[in-house]
């Protein structure tokens, strides 16, 4: 009644590629099979295969504040 | 209107009030003080015991959602013959006895020996499961089944002392279990999420070591060392580096330890620095993915690898540098938080500095990547 329940917060989670001929970067959700220096999808811009360089959890704003220190 | 209520209310429920005189008063007064002197810590059990109740309930019902997670995921990605539910509860129940540490006297080689068995134990159990499987998925399903054990233990624990206070009643037993009992939530909520990243085959925060070392291994040749364990070689201001990771992208730790004794030992390679790259516990109140450097074998586990480091270091006289990254424990077995990600950079940073600032020309380091690199390459 006065104490609000905490709710588990999930984190989404990213994938980030980088094109590894004109370094451009790409931020996208999580797929199956994705994993950190798998070759990713071809560029949008110069079509050379990028690679995936992160794979990471974000957490709401929230979440983020309550974890971190004072 | 404020004072005529107090002085209502102090004649109520001060003996010393109007009714000074009536000693059913007095009685109304003190029987519940009485009461509360005698019965205060029955009182205070039976709260105990329903805080903890309800906990336990919430740890019961993590337990039970692993094993059905586990189940799922055998049935789904390699889609065994048989139901696989009797052999994953025999995996739950599957236990380990620690050498006897009375005389401690070559204790390492017991340890590393009992631990070789019981991984190789686990294994060959998961691969019987199925008749084809690849090395991936064995990886994962033990990954899986190690959280799920480890959660029906935490669960077994709680009863046990829960059943144990409720039986004597002991305020002391309860007590200490109720203060635990946050932090235990705490791990077994981190160990489901654990599962989830280990089914999707995603990096969690320990896997920033062998991340940083497996960009280093990118288009070099990979000679495998010890098992489920590579290395490669490079070069960075004529120094020759010697990389070291576990084989990833599987959900793996490798074998650290005997790689550095075969490499030093019996490749006879000279090594005149070694830099460790882990992630460590964070104290609170620290910042999750902030980056130190110290002195020393940064490595975690039960003590075998860290041992084996040591012992060569020692013995070649080699000096060991860390590289840590600060998180939790929970941050430790969940996927890889932005803010751990982000020291990608730093990390790598200093690791070159500390190769330029201890080695001259001409001398060699090996670097190695400690964890587990589940969901990273190289």
């Amino acid at each position: 009644m006065f104490f609000k329940k905490k709710k588990q917060v999930s984190p989404t989670v990213y994938t980030e590629e980088i094109c590894q001929r004109c370094d451009e970067k790409k931020k996208r959700k999580f797929e199956d099979g994705d994993y950190i220096y798998k070759l990713g999808s071809n560029c949008k811009k110069c079509s050379e295969v990028t690679m995936i360089i992160a794979v990471y959890g974000e957490y709401p704003k929230e979440k983020q504040k309550q974890n971190h220190e004072i | 209107m404020v004072i005529f209520f107090s002085l209502q209310l102090g004649d109520l429920f001060s003996p010393g009030g109007s009714d000074t005189g009536n000693p059913l008063m007095y009685i109304l007064w003190f029987a519940p003080i009485i009461i509360l002197m005698m019965y205060g810590q029955k009182f205070q059990s039976w709260m105990i015991l329903s805080d903890v109740s309800k906990s336990l309930n919430k740890l019961r019902t993590m337990k039970d959602k692993a094993r059905k997670e586990a189940i799922d995921y055998i049935r789904t990605s390699i889609r065994p013959s048989h139901d696989p539910s009797s052999k994953i509860d025999k995996f739950l129940e599957y236990f380990t006895i620690m050498p006897v540490d009375l005389d401690p006297t070559g204790i390492m080689n017991k340890l590393d020996h009992l631990m070789r068995t019981r991984d190789e134990r686990i294994r060959t159990e998961v691969k019987k499961l199925a008749s084809i499987m690849t090395e991936a998925e064995a990886s994962r399903i033990e990954n899986i089944l190690e959280a799920a054990t480890a959660l029906n233990m935490i669960y077994k624990v709680v009863r046990h002392f829960y059943l144990m206070g409720k039986r004597t009643t002991s305020m002391f037993v309860l007590v200490q279990l109720q203060m635990v009992m946050p932090l235990l939530l705490q791990e077994a909520e981190a160990l489901q999420n654990a599962i989830g990243a280990f089914k999707k085959g995603q990096p969690i925060g320990d896997s920033i070591g062998p991340m940083v070392v497996g960009k280093m291994m990118i288009k070099k040749e990979k000679k495998v060392i010890a098992r489920e364990t590579v290395y490669s070689e490079d070069e960075h201001m004529s120094r020759k580096l010697y990389l070291l990771k576990a084989e990833g992208p599987t959900g793996t730790v490798g074998r650290p330890g005997e790689a550095v004794q075969r490499l030093i030992v019996e490749l006879g390679l000279k090594i005149d620095a070694i830099i460790m790259i882990d992630a460590a516990l964070k104290l609170e109140g620290e910042k999750t993915g902030a980056v130190a450097e110290g002195i020393g074998s940064a490595i975690g586990g039960i003590g075998v690898e860290k041992y084996q480091i040591e012992e060569i270091a020692t013995k070649f006289n080699i000096p060991v540098y860390a590289v840590i990254v600060k998180e939790s424990v929970q941050d430790a077995i969940t996927v890889m938080r932005k803010e751990i990600c982000d020291s990608f950079d730093k990390i790598r940073d200093i690791v070159y500095a500390t190769i330029e600032e201890k080695t001259s020309e001409r001398q060699s380091v090996l670097i190695i990547g400690v964890g587990n690199t589940v969901g990273v390459a190289q």
